[in-house]
């Protein structure tokens, strides 16, 4: 009996002891900084949501490194922009505007000399100058860095201190607008050569308004104000605490408790009851991302036209948005989002302002060689709640023309290699057009590019307008060449844009500046106060 | 005893062996092209070649094994695709907080469990009885996703009485730990109870009384040692399931423990970080099921004299044995 007791005590203590001890060991990466428990110790379980120098955040991503262009998820740049920086910047009106750079010029179609400015130091109180810019671009090209505006440019050269110039493949004359991207932040070329490419410690040093304190993977990302930022007077809050949440149902609980200043990542449909909580309201904004339907010409039998048409005029695109996102966000009105360039709702009401029509998606199938109905499938990522109940909704719609459509859930990646490799026949996918002009989203469907098998499309005219389009510098010509290739993708039945995605963020009612950037979906804290 | 200990952590290292090797070869089947899920959206077939030649992918498969398994050994468990940054340190990185829900969850499950067990066995049919074995199936079919979100809505949104989500004080801890002893505590009660109820109709159960030994000298002390073997088996597997199986209360309380890093390493097709995931969990598995191999010997003698290292009065009680079925000891 004693024996028996003290052999339990002992194994509980073990276990206890076991645990506590790792849980004092582990836990924490990244720089230094007192211990979480402390810090969560001191301000209870609400995240210091009453001290004006601290921002709380809730993030849906967790970054793992901190690396620039390491990663070409929005949610990742969402927390590497605040440590480093872009050469351009988008302005909340879509218009390019120089950030690190003080601007550029085309010395021929395929080489852009770009000018820096002179007064950017680093975290560390270096200067910043062309030899950061060129070794980023380089040894991003040289690693193989997922960043794909990254593609046209054949090298990044240094031309004198503050200034350098990109090498193109081919004409690019967005590329300005590129670079605005998130994707295309600046790294510190000697913080990566003394740090021995350390991207959770030494070598995360940028020039942006925050640095990193400390990373806890997968939960939490300090930032403290960069000392030597060079706009005067940001970043405007000193702190921010970043807790990462991937799911959105928690996040949503977490924007109630209203322990957080900013949540992002909240479930869409919560977001009316977060709205009605007192204190609290839900920042929403349009952004540059079109949900399609995607039409693989490629594959049997959507590599036959009228079987496409026939698609389009069956679906109800208004019902199945309602159905999914209920007001939030507006069905689509055009193949592009609002406010980009080469948006044409005329072409848009052309080919599908006829909307859901049964009568005619049976004839036109009829006319195909289908007139007693056609099994097609629906590939949907299976994470994405929104998108399988749209494709559910699609489901009964079609099957009123004898569509019989199956739903085929998957995974993000698996998915992704699906679709590159043409096996789909429809999928549900969002495109967005990254540049605030429609090549943001052409320049995927392109040959090379691993995003064109999603259509499976193969138009040489397409191809060599969208060419012409890059590299024409007159921003109204170029628009209308965008126009003309989004037509060629409606007039054939590629792509059926669905909803015009917004973005949304729980935010508390003390907290001012917040802003959604359309292009990339990006929060720039440094603007926001409390 | 050491003999025993000897042969335990052979089948550990066999077992280990087997499962990396098998793994490895699972994964050979995934379909999918890891150049993809390092290039993401913007892949280009040019760069697809680049990354095929940087992470060696075109090798034949004996060769990525043994450099796999050869590493392993070496402590390198290798790069994740997605971030090319070491799996090992992020691993290590979440242990704790899976160990600590895992831990302090059948710690909770158990005290709850054995007395519940013991009690519902000692009043067979009680009304006492019938509420904790509802209770019980209650636990048992509940989804642990379910009872977090349940636990989130009451004690979080309702009472205000704890955080909803994170690890960074006692308070924080109390919901999962919470969801996993309930989810526990059902399997133990149900086994304690019916292990009990097996062992307090024996003799010798029977004997103790008539000796007028104290109830809880006989429940305790002939019942429920007596009957703990098939429970520390189920604590056991309690243990190994929630290593690896907490991830949707991880999830809920948003805990970045194990069970998530290799989820999003799942959902990201990032394979190496799958398989050495799995590859850990595993070793964990394999480490509580040694050490509950060795508790079985501290509490059942009968296997500690098996092995030659038993008590005085048990390799007694053998040799008779031995003697009375004509054979020498």
């Amino acid at each position: 009996m004693k024996r028996f007791v003290s052999l339990s005590l002992a194994l509980a203590m073990l276990l206890s002891l076991i645990t506590f001890g790792l849980a004092g060991c582990g836990g924490a990466a990244g720089t230094a900084g007192s211990t979480q428990a402390t810090e969560a110790q001191k301000s209870g379980f609400s995240f210091n949501t009453g001290d004006p120098d601290t921002l709380s955040v809730i993030q849906n991503f967790d970054p793992e490194v901190f690396q620039p262009g390491n990663n070409d998820e929005q949610g990742y740049n969402r927390i590497a922009r605040q440590i480093y920086e872009t050469l351009f910047m988008m302005t909340p009106e879509g218009e390019v505007t120089p950030w690190l750079a003080t601007g550029y010029t085309w010395e021929t179609p395929t080489r852009m000399v770009i000018t820096l400015r002179d007064d950017v130091k680093f975290s560390d109180g270096s200067g910043f100058t062309a030899e950061d810019v060129a070794w980023t671009i380089n040894y991003a090209k040289e690693i193989t860095l997922p960043v794909a505006h990254y593609n046209v440019i054949t090298d990044a050269e240094i031309v004198d201190t503050y200034t350098v110039a990109l090498n193109l493949k081919e004409p690019c004359m967005t590329m300005a607008a590129h670079l605005c991207n998130s994707q295309c932040t600046i790294g510190y070329k000697k913080a990566f050569e003394e740090g021995k490419g350390d991207w959770l410690g030494a070598s995360v040093v940028g020039t942006g308004p925050y640095k990193l304190v400390k990373y806890t993977p997968g939960d939490m990302v300090k930032l403290t104000a960069n000392e030597y930022y060079w706009r005067q007077g940001e970043p405007k809050v000193k702190n921010i605490d970043m807790r990462i949440i991937k799911s959105n149902e928690s996040a949503a609980t977490e924007a109630k408790t209203l322990n957080y200043d900013i949540v992002i990542g909240a479930n869409t449909r919560e977001f009316d009851a977060i709205d009605a909580i007192d204190g609290v309201h839900m920042d929403k904004h349009q952004s540059a991302n079109t949900v399609y339907l995607l039409l693989n010409t490629a594959k049997a039998p959507m590599d036959n036209v009228k079987v496409r048409e026939a698609f389009a005029r069956a679906v109800n695109i208004p019902a199945t948005v309602k159905l999914a996102y209920g007001n939030f966000g507006q069905p689509a009105s055009a193949l592009i989002s609002p406010n980009i360039l080469g948006r044409n709702e005329a072409t848009y009401q052309k080919y599908y302002g006829a909307g859901h029509d049964v009568e005619t998606a049976k004839k036109l199938l009829t006319e195909a060689g289908f007139p007693n109905g056609v099994d097609l499938e629906i590939t949907v990522e299976s994470t994405d709640t929104q998108r399988c109940d749209m494709a559910e909704a699609l489901q009964a719609q079609v099957a009123a023309a004898g569509i019989k459509l199956k739903v085929n859930k998957m995974e993000s990646a698996p998915m992704r290699e699906y679709l590159a490799r043409g096996n789909h026949q429809i999928c549900i996918y969002g495109f967005t057009s990254l540049t605030m002009e429609a090549d943001g989203f052409l320049a995927q469907l392109q040959p090379g590019s691993s995003a064109l098998a999603r259509i499976g499309y193969d138009n040489k005219n397409f191809f060599k307008r969208y060419s012409e389009g890059a590299a024409t510098e007159d921003i109204t010509a170029r628009g209308k060449v965008w126009e003309e290739c989004c037509e060629m993708l409606m007039q054939d039945y590629t792509m059926i844009p669905l909803w015009h995605k917004a973005l949304g963020a729980a935010v508390r009612d003390n907290v001012k500046g917040f802003y959604w950037a359309s292009d990339y979906e990006q929060v720039y804290y440094q603007f926001i106060s409390k | 005893m050491l003999r025993y200990i000897i042969k335990r952590l052979i089948y550990m290292v066999v077992t280990l062996l087997a499962t990396v090797v098998f793994l490895f070869t699972l994964m050979e089947f995934v379909p999918g092209d890891p150049a993809l899920v390092v290039l993401g959206e913007g892949a280009t077939d040019e760069n697809i070649v680049a990354i095929h030649k940087e992470l060696k992918l075109d090798d034949p498969y004996i060769v990525r094994l043994s450099r796999y398994v050869g590493n392993l050994v070496q402590g390198d468990m290798g790069n994740s695709y997605k971030t090319r940054q070491p799996i090992a340190p992020a691993l290590f990185a979440r242990l704790p907080l899976t160990m600590t829900i895992a831990v302090w969850g059948i710690i909770f499950g158990t005290i709850i469990g054995l007395v519940a067990g013991v009690v519902s066995a000692v009043k067979q049919y009680s009304l006492f009885d019938r509420v904790l074995t509802a209770i019980s199936l209650f636990g048992a079919s509940a989804p642990s996703f379910w009872l977090a979100m349940l636990f989130v809505l009451i004690f979080t949104l309702k009472l205000g009485w704890l955080p909803a989500t994170g690890s960074y004080t006692f308070k924080h801890w109390i919901l999962p730990i919470a969801t996993i002893g309930l989810q526990a505590s059902a399997s133990i009660t149900r086994m304690t109870r019916s292990s009990m109820l097996e062992v307090i109709r024996q003799d010798y159960v029977r004997t103790a009384r008539a000796k007028g030994q104290t109830q809880f000298r006989v429940v305790v002390s002939h019942g429920l040692r007596n009957a703990f073997i098939p429970i520390l088996t189920v604590i056991g597997t309690n243990i190994n399931g929630y290593l690896g199986g907490t991830v949707l209360v991880e999830s809920v309380f948003a805990i970045p423990g194990l069970g998530n890093y290799v989820l999003d390493g799942v959902k990201t097709m990032d394979t190496p970080v799958v398989l050495n995931g799995v590859v850990f969990i595993c070793f964990m598995c394999t480490i509580v099921t040694f050490l509950v191999d060795m508790a079985y010997a501290f509490i059942d003698p009968r296997i500690k004299s098996t092995y030659g290292f038993g008590t005085k009065k048990f390799k007694r009680a053998r040799l008779a044995k031995a003697i009375e079925g004509g054979t020498a000891g």
